[in-house]
């Protein structure tokens, strides 16, 4: 009796939001910043407004990169032609810029329509059953060259003035505004999911949780707002910033990421539950090419023009060791964007302490080496 | 002679096993069987070294010796061999490399070919005997029916000197034919003194074969009897009522489903046909069995409706009288049809995600605005089912491998009722099921069929065909070979139709066979 009421009880609990190795994974990267903020070398350094809006600054386009690369990791796929296709795309915007003196915002355009046909490019492919490795590969290859061939092998620079409005900061009383929006949504979520479970009878959020997740945010956004009191929000880092939230928006909440975890689970049983497998598969390569562009877009205006030969260079590696290091499994179905937004900074994070250190650069690439296994275990752990 | 002393075994939540103490002689095949989730498949891990020493209580003996079992190389080693459902042989590998693996004779790291096949040879000729002439130990094992795989993995472990081979339901997907040759095999080893034990849910197996059944329930051993027992009530606690057909049948109801001259063509051979001219209907309420042999036809049919036929077939479907175009299952699943695939763990579900995710992974549509799914209803529908199913879960949010295989189907099943599919194509649904989900799910068929669905049932369980079905069609090599219904379904008739009339001798495979 009391065996059946529990079972009834705990069927009817909510569902968790996200497994532990979040949870893990926060706990690493507060590790971190605990340890970086007290060692005598990077004490006063590390946790400052200055050095943790640079370290934001500088993870801005991987950031942006693994959100997409994550939905295609979690439907069993890859994207290695990301670092060229940042590459072509800020080739493209910056060509439009200087040779044909076009405006910001149609250069802009351009690179995107570039980025998104490349994504469908992929995605056609990999829908048609071609491994993503190789259609990919083969745009590594490929989309450099084109960089190299549209600008005749010259570097680019610089951008325009309008351009360049891409690497400024947002003023302070705009960055107040922006974050207490974002506050405001996540507040409003939050009440509106648990009006949602009363209005089923499911067991309800209790005040206690529904209190958590609001201070949770509130906490989060006061950092975010104490980071940038001094200077206000770079532009990169909102878009960065936005595209995460989005990111666990469509992963977490939408019907096509609902898909995607299907497909990365079982794409059989995903298609003869009714799954538009291809149009889903079509749909998370068109995103990655999407924030490709972006991020194309992004890195042209921060380093005020474009190096077709190594713009971007080994940004898909990077990518990937942030979406693994994240907890998302190379096999599909398992992962999440929160993951990889913890994932790229605590990469960020490493690279940043590292160099705060003195760690000499090549010690830096094994140690980061090592991290990416332990995090692979880590995962592996927790699943089993 | 394996003794397993007072073993127990808890997981998070779940007593899986309460001292259990059993011993295995030499020379017998020692049944074990219980409803999904009693314990076996744990025990057996505990066994074959899965859970190593010190992940459970009490002790593994082997010959008087107290094993500590780490790993499965170790329980191979002290003597222990388990056949699992899912075969362990390297398909690409030749008969010879496969008995060979991982001492294949080699000089200077290069292997010696006639040598490998003639120890392989001398090692299965023991075994399978005059059989293991005939083969062609060159050809790779995927070549071969599933049936002479199961025996060669059998032979294997026996010439690898197993002290017992445990076969974890080793006729799920074997023909009448194969699984005759696997018992003669068993019974051949078991009068040489092999010891074996058989994991099965078909009880007329384990009647036919075993010396001693262990009934496990709940984690507890519940009794040894003598296969002669009725096993039913031991392994249920409460006799399970296998209910007459109470339905009123009306066989003159409306048409729902409507196939005419239904050809499909084979995957791979592209001048045969799997099914040749196949036309039927199918009433509201009513539920229509396809039977027959083995590649007679019946899943290619199942999978050819709901628009996942490998290759291309020709036909008029109509549903309600309106014709459906049958492109891909997405169209299916719009024109009406909703489908439960044999094989639920690589069709049917998506193991990694949650019962909740599953169950909604179908009407997904229905539950989001703008694309944006609406959580709350979905978790309340996913509820809803738990409790229509009686589906046992430890939560929604559980991961659906941690489910068993009954409430697995029932997961499976109930991801299609949010969208009240107008026909329901079961293929094999109660396969690896328990006796107790078994009924269950008979009862939720019942159900379904009350409210007006339509049902195509494929099965080779022909108690199950005859328990369930309305009117039934047997297939032999891809055509009908007839029709039966009412009094006229029994095993015997449903025989004779798949076999051609002749050959059958009294072959009733629900009733004990004396001499197999």
């Amino acid at each position: 009796m009391t065996r059946v009421a529990k079972l009834e009880r705990s069927a009817r609990a909510p569902l968790r939001a996200g497994d532990s190795s979040i949870w893990i994974m926060a706990g690493v990267l507060v590790l971190l910043w605990t340890i970086l903020a007290v060692l005598p070398q990077t004490r006063g350094v590390f946790l400052t407004q200055g050095n943790l809006a640079t370290l934001l600054v500088q993870s801005s386009v991987l950031l942006v990169i693994s959100v997409g690369m994550t939905m295609v990791i979690l439907i069993r796929g890859i994207d290695l032609s990301v670092g060229a296709g940042v590459a072509l795309t800020g080739t493209v915007a910056a060509m439009i810029q200087l040779k044909c003196h076009g405006s910001a915002p149609l250069a802009i355009v351009a690179a995107l329509a570039v980025g998104a046909t490349l994504g469908a490019w992929h995605g056609w492919w990999a829908a048609r059953g071609i491994p993503a490795f190789v259609v990919t590969l083969a745009g590594f290859k490929a989309y450099r060259g084109a960089a190299l061939v549209l600008s005749g092998a010259k570097g680019l620079s610089p951008m325009g003035d309008d351009f360049s409005l891409l690497a400024r900061t947002v003023p302070l009383a705009p960055t107040i505004a922006i974050i207490a929006l974002a506050l405001a949504a996540g507040i409003a979520l939050t009440l509106r999911d648990a009006r949602g479970r009363r209005r089923f009878q499911l067991e309800p959020l209790t005040s206690r949780q529904v209190g958590l997740r609001i201070a949770a945010q509130v906490v989060l956004a006061g950092a975010v707002l104490w980071v940038f009191a001094e200077r206000g929000m770079p532009v990169q880092v909102l878009i960065a910033g936005t595209v995460s939230l989005w990111g666990i928006f469509v992963t977490k909440r939408t019907r096509f990421g609902r898909h995607l975890y299907a497909i990365g689970g079982n794409p059989e049983a995903a298609r003869l539950s009714g799954v538009d497998v291809k149009r889903a598969t079509i749909g998370a390569y068109v995103i990655v090419g999407i924030l490709t562009a972006i991020a194309g877009v992004m890195l042209a205006a921060r380093v005020n023009g474009v190096t077709p030969g190594s713009q971007g260079n080994l940004l898909e590696l990077d990518s990937v060791t942030a979406v693994v290091i994240g907890g998302t499994a190379l096999a599909g179905g398992r992962g999440s964007v929160v993951g990889t937004v913890l994932g790229t900074l605590v990469f960020a994070t490493l690279a940043n302490g590292m160099n705060h250190l003195g760690i000499d650069s090549n010690l830096q690439l094994i140690f980061t080496g090592l991290v990416l296994l332990a995090a692979v275990q880590i995962s592996r752990g927790k699943r089993s | 002679m394996i003794e397993l002393r007072k073993i127990g075994k808890a997981f998070p939540g779940v007593r899986a096993l309460n001292g259990v103490t059993l011993t295995i002689e030499p020379g017998e095949v020692l049944g074990l069987v219980g409803e999904n989730g009693a314990g076996k498949s744990t025990l057996i891990k505990i066994l074959g070294g899965v859970y190593p020493v010190g992940s459970f209580t009490g002790e593994v003996v082997i010959e008087g010796e107290v094993q500590a079992l780490r790993s499965t190389l170790d329980a191979r080693r002290a003597g222990v061999a388990i056949v699992h459902q899912e075969l362990a042989l390297v398909p690409e590998l030749s008969i010879a490399e496969n008995l060979m693996l991982g001492r294949e004779p080699t000089r200077f790291g290069i292997v010696d070919q006639a040598e490998l096949e003639a120890t392989a040879r001398a090692l299965l000729a023991p075994v399978l005997g005059a059989e293991a002439d005939a083969l062609d130990f060159q050809a790779p094992v995927d070549e071969l029916g599933v049936g002479v795989q199961q025996c060669l993995e059998i032979a294997r472990a026996l010439a690898d000197r197993a002290k017992v081979v445990v076969l974890d339901e080793p006729t799920a997907a074997l023909s009448e034919a194969e699984s005759d040759k696997l018992f003669a095999l068993l019974r051949e080893r078991r009068a040489r003194g092999d010891s074996f034990v058989y994991i099965s849910h078909r009880l007329e197996e384990i009647a036919a074969l075993c010396d001693r059944v262990a009934v496990l329930r709940d984690g507890d051993l519940v009794a040894v009897v003598t296969p002669s027992t009725d096993l039913v009530p031991l392994m249920t606690g409460a006799a399970v009522e296998d209910r007459a057909r109470a339905r009123a049948r009306d066989t003159s109801t409306r048409t729902v489903l409507d196939v005419r001259q239904l050809r499909v063509a084979h995957p791979t051979l592209p001048d045969r046909l799997v099914v040749d001219g196949l036309s039927f209907t199918v009433g509201a309420g009513e539920v229509v069995a396809l039977a027959g042999a083995m590649g007679a036809g019946r899943t290619a049919t199942l999978a050819t409706l709901f628009g996942t036929a490998k290759a291309g077939f020709t036909g008029q479907v109509s549903i309600d009288g309106t014709p459906v175009v049958l492109a891909n299952p997405r169209a299916a699943i719009a024109a009406g049809f909703a489908y439960v695939p044999e094989d639920r763990k690589a069709m049917g579900l998506v193991l990694g995600l949650s019962v909740a995710d599953n169950l909604a992974l179908s009407a997904l549509g229905r539950w989001s605005k703008l694309g944006i799914i609406d959580g709350a209803r979905i978790e309340h529908s996913a509820l809803a089912r738990l409790r229509e199913l009686s589906i046992k879960a430890p939560s929604l949010g559980a991961e659906v491998a941690t489910l068993s295989g009954g409430n697995q189907q029932k997961v499976v099943i109930g991801k299609w009722l949010e969208l009240a599919p107008r026909v329901l194509l079961l293929d094999e649904p109660t396969r690896g099921v328990d006796v107790g989900a078994k009924a269950e799910i008979y009862a939720l068929v019942e159900e379904l069929t009350s409210r007006g669905h339509a049902v195509v049932l494929a099965s080779s369980d022909l108690p199950e065909v005859v328990r369930l079905a309305d009117r039934v069609i047997v297939l032999r090599e891809g055509q009908a070979a007839g029709e039966l219904a009412g009094a006229e379904i029994t095993p015997l008739r449903i025989m004779e139709l798949a076999v051609g009339s002749h050959q059958v001798r009294a072959r009733v495979p629900s009733e004990a066979r004396p001499d197999l």
